[in-house]
Formats: C-alpha cells, structure tokens, sequence
C-alpha cells in the first residue's frame, strides 16, 4: 500500500511504548499492532487527532507516501 | 447483537435435532419400502386393494376397491422411495449448508467471509432440487397413470379425453433467486465489515 504509517518511529523519538500510547489514545493494543502486520487501511481522524495529542506530533509525522513501482 | 447471537443458538440446536430425526427417518424409509421394491420385483407381493389414487393435486376416489397388481405397486414405491430419499438428502444438505451459516452468527460476526457463499449455495439447491423433485413427480405420475389405465375409471360417453398435464413448479426458482440476491447483500455487508475492521 502506497500510504504507511510510520507510528513506531514516531513512538521511539518520544521513548513512548504501545501499552502506553494504546492507553493514551483509547485504542486496542491489537488494532494499533495491525499496522506492523499491513492490516489497516484507514485512519479515522478522531483516532489520527488522538494519535498526534499523545505523540505532540503532525499527521505528516506518522503517515508517508511511497509510490508503488 | 446479543439476540441474533441468541436466536442463532436456538435455531441451530433445532437444526441439530431434525437433521438426526431426518437421518433415521431416511434409514427407516430406505429399508422398509427397499425391502418393499425387492419383493415386488420378485413377484413377492400380494395384490394390494386401492381405494384412491393420488396425481399431483388431484385425489380419484373409487366407488369401489381397486385390485391392482405387482408392477403397478412397485413403480409407485419406486417413485415414492426415491422422491422421499431425495427430499431428505436435499433437506439435510439444506440443514448442513444453514448451520454452516449460522456458526458466524452465533458467535457475533453476522458478515464473516463465509456467510454470503453458504447463502449463496443454499438458493442454488433450493432452485435445482425443486426442479428435481417436480420432475419425478410429473415422471411418476404419468408412469402410474399408464400402468392403471386411468381412462377406464371414467364414463366413456361423458368423458372425451383424460391426461395427466405435470408441471414444474415456480415457486421454488423464485425463493432461490431471492436467497441468491440476499447473499450479494451479505456479500456487501463482508466488504462494510472489512473495511470496518482494517479502519484504525
């Protein structure tokens, strides 16, 4: 998929572990481990605006474009 | 959610128990009239008496008892032993193609990958096995008719022509189709519920 979340990169910077985030943003430790397994395809944006107050990051911080060759 | 998973289990438990009632019933049924067809092949069986004969809707009482014979006793059970045998194998294929459609639900995902397929097979042997069963019937009708010379049961002078007129049946064809139909909704309702699930 052209679109990938860069979540563990961003967690990293910030020391922040997925217990923790998974906590802070309200979200399954098992939905937020599907992005390591490519099984999201959609980001509702009450979970991105979440996601970015825990991690006092931008949305451009966590999602990347890669063009598919 | 919590009824459909409720009603789910009720109905699947009701399944469980017709399907084993329909099981022995069609062992009985294979055995008794197998047994039956055997000796009427052999020229076993006595000369039965009938006091009405049955073509489809249509009941022909007699005035009197009719003696018929052998050949006549055995295409009729023949034709009753396997439109019964097949009526139970085509509802017990029907119960196993449900219960398989009920499993998801009983367990709360009413659109798993499974369910629109099963709905799917279910309208498709609705359609066929009531073409099938309609078909014996009008072959076996016209089979007992011949064999008893039904035209004989009649005032000549009054009666022009008699024939059998069998057909096959809609009624069955558009129950399928509209279970076909109901497992493209299901079908959609498996994409909603994918992407619901891969939604983070």
């Amino acid at each position: 998929m052209p679109i990938i979340l860069r979540l563990d990169r961003v967690m990293a910077d910030r020391k922040m572990s997925l217990n923790e985030l998974s906590e802070k943003v309200g979200i399954a430790n098992v939905n937020l481990s599907k992005i390591k397994t490519g099984k999201v395809s959609a980001i509702r944006f009450s979970t991105l605006e979440a996601i970015c107050e825990a991690l006092s990051c931008q949305p451009g911080d966590i999602l990347e474009y890669q063009k598919e060759e | 959610m919590e009824k459909l998973m409720k009603t789910s289990k009720t109905v699947d438990t009701i399944l469980k128990v017709v399907y084993k009632i329909l099981q022995v019933g069609g062992i009985i049924i294979f055995v008794g009239v197998g047994i039956c067809l055997i000796a009427g092949a052999l020229g076993q069986l006595p000369p039965a008496e009938l006091t009405s004969v049955s073509f489809g809707d249509v009941e022909l009482i007699f005035a009197e008892p009719q003696i018929v014979d052998n050949s006549f006793m055995t295409i009729e059970m023949g034709t009753t032993l396997v439109m019964a045998l097949l009526a139970i194998a085509v509802t017990c294929y029907l119960i196993k193609v449900l219960r398989k459609v009920l499993v998801p639900m009983i367990a709360g995902q009413p659109f798993d990958g499974t369910v629109s397929t099963n709905i799917k097979k279910l309208g498709i042997t609705i359609i066929v096995s009531g073409i099938i069963i309609d078909l014996i019937e009008v072959i076996g009708s016209n089979l007992a008719f011949y064999m008893y010379d039904i035209s004989e049961l009649f005032l000549s002078e009054n009666i022009g022509k008699v024939m059998i007129n069998g057909e096959i049946g809609l009624g069955n064809v558009l129950v399928g189709v509209l279970v076909i139909m109901l497992s493209y909704v299901f079908r959609y309702g498996e994409q909603l519920q994918q992407q619901a699930d891969e939604t983070l």
